[in-house]
């Protein structure tokens, strides 16, 4: 519960910053706030919001906020021996609180040796999953209808690279990474469809971390 | 009507993303080369979407410099481990300076 509350606590500040961004878009306000409990990913939100904003189609957009989240198979990869055995209520409903700060939180008792039977792991992910959720939602729903009420000289537009940058640049550890960035960068910066140099990253992205270079034989 | 959908879509499969992993993973292991592709695509199109976002004034490259300034706020406070609140104020914070001061 204490992880919970804090974590809540920790994001509520950028759920709103992100729903006042999002919020500066042509997007219905009501679309944007919807996207906090249906989708519990900022950077795709804002991903999925800004697209639809540039007149992406359907398709592309969903398809581009779906791709941000690739690293929840990781995520999710990582959490499954704390699924296996548990009810299927569980694991349909638990799954839609796997996001980055469930992942860390889970890391940390894992580390701390805490939560280790099945029962106290299921109390503990839904109520920590549930009340990160209900924060998370409620912090996007107070900036897309509070976002108005901002200085105008908050700078809000920074708030999505800024929040790419505080995700990423924790992950670019070892040379294989930094090639990676490079390659994203390279690419992001060529005048071509966003769409297009987002699939063309991941491709990229996959290529390189695949490349059997630098590995032990 | 079309943006309804567009986040039905997203968050059907973004869900289907994590189920799909949990309940796969626990039943097929990941090889070390799938988990090493699947990290560097999702990190590939991370660092795309920060370069993507960056505000630009003018098109092409212009980049400004309280949000060249910015950003490199944000990579300096990000790898020092900072909270993402924290690098998200940082980088506001930094924008807002140079901005003042020049």
């Amino acid at each position: 519960m204490r992880d919970a509350l804090s974590v809540g606590v920790a994001i509520a500040p950028l759920g709103v910053a992100l729903g006042a961004a999002m919020a500066k878009t042509d997007v219905s306000p009501v679309v944007a706030a919807v996207t906090a409990p249906l989708m519990v990913a900022g950077a795709s939100q804002l991903a999925l919001v800004t697209q639809l904003d540039a007149g992406a189609t359907t398709v592309a957009a969903a398809l581009a906020a779906v791709l941000v989240n690739l690293r929840f198979v990781v995520y999710g990869a990582a959490m499954s021996p704390r699924f296996t055995g548990q009810p299927r209520w569980f694991r349909l409903v638990g799954s839609h609180f796997v996001v980055d700060q469930t992942y860390g939180m889970v890391l940390a008792i894992g580390a701390r040796g805490d939560v280790d039977d099945r029962d106290s792991f299921r109390h503990y992910f839904v109520v920590a999953g549930g009340l990160l959720v209900a924060a998370w939602s409620l912090s996007v729903c107070l900036g897309v209808v509070g976002g108005s009420l901002l200085p105008a000289s908050i700078p809000l537009g920074l708030v999505l690279p800024a929040m790419f940058v505080g995700i990423v640049v924790p992950q670019l550890s070892g040379p294989r990474a930094l090639v990676v960035a490079a390659v994203a960068v390279g690419i992001a910066v060529v005048p071509v469809s966003s769409n297009l140099a987002l699939v063309a990253c991941a491709v990229a992205g996959w290529i390189v971390g695949t490349l059997p270079v630098g590995e032990p034989s | 009507m079309t943006a309804y959908l567009a986040v039905l879509l997203a968050a059907a499969g973004s869900y289907a993303l994590r189920m799909g992993s949990v309940h796969l993973a626990g039943r097929r292991h990941l090889t070390a080369r799938v988990e090493a592709g699947l990290r560097h695509a999702a990190l590939a199109m991370l660092v795309a979407l920060a370069a993507i976002g960056i505000p630009r004034s003018g098109g092409g490259l212009g980049v400004t410099p309280p949000v060249a300034v910015a950003v490199a706020a944000a990579v300096v406070v990000a790898h020092r481990k900072g909270d993402l609140v924290i690098v998200v104020v940082a980088a506001m914070v930094a924008h807002e300076v140079v901005r003042f001061v020049a």
